[in-house]
């Protein structure tokens, strides 16, 4: 059942991602156009393609997290999901699935738009070939790095829609305290957990040619920390829902 | 016995609906819809057909059955009385209710007795001419 | 034998609107029960309750041996007042989605049903008109054999054709037996052969509850008749 239900969160959700891809590709396909290339703007631009997607896809994220359940509960359907034999585990685990799924794509998507047509074509004359395979695995990391950290967003948001939910509404005031606290709250949280990981090691990923911008640091600190909160938030939002959502 | 070759009941909403079933059936049995010894429609059938709860209809059948006009036999169902004589008793009690009702309405507007049958016969040869 | 229903002091408060005060009530396996009450007298509420959309401030809810849960959902078919579709699906999508959730959904009847009401399954939802969505509720919950059927409102603010093909179909599967269902309704007329009893409510209390055929037998008073007494109006 939880499949089912990611099948239909996907089915629903699949536009606005194909419309995220798009304005990344079209201001891709312009950005590429109009500049000219030489030589080291042509490896710049895989990153700015891969910023900018970045850039996008954190806002996109916190946006699917946080309004999930709203929009169910805005077209009637979160009492058609509440009333089926299934519970919070399913509805919130199907809809995180969806989200994972989306984001997948979404990352082998922009690997692609950011890798090939710039920086393939054009860098593979200007670039050796060594420096090229740099490029792509750090073009790599970046596009990962962005995938994860939406991800962990979207979790972030879900829980927090989920406690907008369960708690009485009180005012808009009130929600904009909440927001603050929980947002502190996570950061501290997140901080806390990463320095138990003391132990992992952090990878810095450097590549010659690009000094000022292509420092990349691979913090396993960070991932660890990242897969324990989601593992916590992911627990909450399940409880949450199944105790003190209603409709 | 196939049911759609009965008539509905419409049935009045502010009367118990079981008596009404109950004399539903007694009328087919004196009408010679239903016949002495013939199976009748089935609890179900009959509540799907009238559009009536079948607890209902059970319970007009279980008053039927206490009355003598059918009766169960296990595992195949209910069936009118055997008895041809039945069909008169039946008959002659349901005769004998209307025209008791009939005759306090008329009595109310001041007619008596007399006049009643008077008038009876007086439309009954109208209406063979 | 247990009920298969039972509710005890029921108690529901949103905010500081009491929905239901000090609700109880027993309904036993295969009857057919009628809730009947202007809006607002809870209801709905109720209904929600039973199936485990709301959870009750307090008391005590029994249906089926348990309290209403997941498993218990399997059970228990909720028709509800709203829109509750997911309007983007196609009727035959929709269908199959439901059927992913119920080992009982027969896909066969729900295909046949909606063609015999004469809805196009390739349609969207969305398209579909008010009435048509009101069949398709319907056709969803009677596909299934569930024990427990709870409509609320299910004849209310669609066509005449629609709510008697709606009336139809509920009444063909609430006769095929051991199903036991509480239909709100304002639509008294129509159920007045069908329903066993009928819980009248107000203001979130239960101000009535009898046997149909006793309020015929002990008063001669038609549920209809009972509704205007209780709630006002010209007798």
């Amino acid at each position: 059942m939880i499949w089912r239900l990611t099948l239909k969160d996907l089915k629903e959700n699949y536009i606005s991602s194909l419309l995220l891809l798009g304005v990344i590709a079209a201001l891709s396909v312009y950005l590429s156009i109009s500049r000219r290339l030489t030589q080291p703007e042509v490896a710049m631009m895989a990153f700015i393609i891969a910023g900018l997607g970045g850039a996008l896809a954190i806002f996109y994220s916190i946006y699917r997290g946080f309004s999930c359940l709203k929009r169910e509960k805005d077209r009637n359907t979160l009492e058609f999901l509440m009333s089926l034999p299934t519970d919070g585990l399913e509805v919130v685990s199907a809809k995180f699935f969806a989200f994972f799924i989306e984001m997948v794509f979404f990352g082998l998507i922009l690997f692609a738009i950011s890798h090939f047509p710039v920086c393939k074509g054009i860098a593979q004359k200007v670039l050796s070939s060594q420096e090229l395979g740099e490029l792509s695995m750090l073009l790599l990391y970046i596009i990962l790095g962005i995938v994860l950290v939406s991800l962990l967003l979207f979790l972030v948001f879900q829980l927090f829609e989920i406690l907008n939910l369960s708690i009485k509404p009180k005012g808009f005031l009130w929600h904009v305290v909440l927001f603050i606290v929980y947002i502190y709250f996570t950061v501290k949280f997140f901080a806390l957990l990463k320095s138990f990981f003391e132990f992992l090691p952090v990878k810095t990923y450097e590549i010659v040619i690009f000094n000022e911008v292509a420092k990349l640091s691979i913090d396993y600190q960070g991932l660890a920390a990242g897969v324990l909160v989601s593992l916590i938030y992911v627990s909450l939002s399940i409880l949450i829902y199944n105790k003190k959502v209603e409709v | 016995m196939t049911l759609n070759r009965l008539e509905k009941l419409d049935f009045d909403p502010n009367i118990p609906i079981y008596l009404q079933i109950m004399n539903f059936v007694k009328k087919l049995i004196v009408r010679g819809i239903l016949k002495p010894g013939e199976k009748i429609p089935s609890v179900r059938e009959m509540a799907i057909h009238l559009g009536v709860n079948p607890n209902t209809v059970q319970k007009a059948y279980e008053e039927l059955e206490s009355e003598g006009v059918i009766f169960t036999k296990r595992g195949q169902g209910n069936f009118v009385n055997e008895a041809t004589e039945i069909v008169t008793q039946i008959k002659e009690k349901m005769l004998r209710e209307i025209f008791e009702r009939q005759k306090r309405e008329l009595q109310e507007l001041g007619l008596d007795v007399s006049e009643i049958i008077n008038f009876l016969k007086e439309s009954e040869d109208e209406s063979h001419n | 034998m247990s009920p298969t229903i039972e509710v005890a002091n029921l108690y529901k408060k949103y905010g500081k609107i009491v929905a239901l005060a000090n609700v109880s009530l027993s309904i036993k396996e295969g009857q057919l029960v009628g809730l009947c009450g202007p809006n607002g007298s809870g209801k709905s509420t109720f209904l929600r309750i039973l199936t485990g959309i709301v959870k009750p401030t307090r008391g005590y809810i029994n249906i089926l041996g348990d309290r209403p849960s997941k498993a218990n959902r399997k059970a228990v078919a909720y028709v509800s007042e709203n829109d509750v579709f997911y309007k983007w699906m196609r009727v035959e999508d929709h269908l199959k989605f439901i059927a992913g959730f119920y080992e009982d959904f027969n896909i066969q009847k729900a295909f046949e049903l909606v063609k015999a009401e004469g809805i196009d399954p390739k349609l969207k939802v969305g398209e579909l008109s008010r009435g048509n969505r009101q069949r398709l509720k319907v056709i969803s919950a009677v596909s299934r054999s569930p024990r427990i059927l709870l409509l609320d409102e299910p004849f209310s603010g669609i066509d005449m054709v629609s709510r008697e093909r709606i009336m139809l179909m509920v009444r063909d599967f609430l006769f095929e037996g051991g199903r036991t269902a509480i239909i709100s309704t304002h639509f008294v007329e129509g159920l007045e052969g069908i329903l066993e009893r009928v819980v009248f409510f107000k203001e979130g209390n239960v101000v009535l509850d009898e046997i149909c055929e006793e309020l015929r037998i002990k008063y001669e008073k038609s549920v209809k008749s009972i509704y205007f007494e209780i709630f006002g109006g010209e007798k």
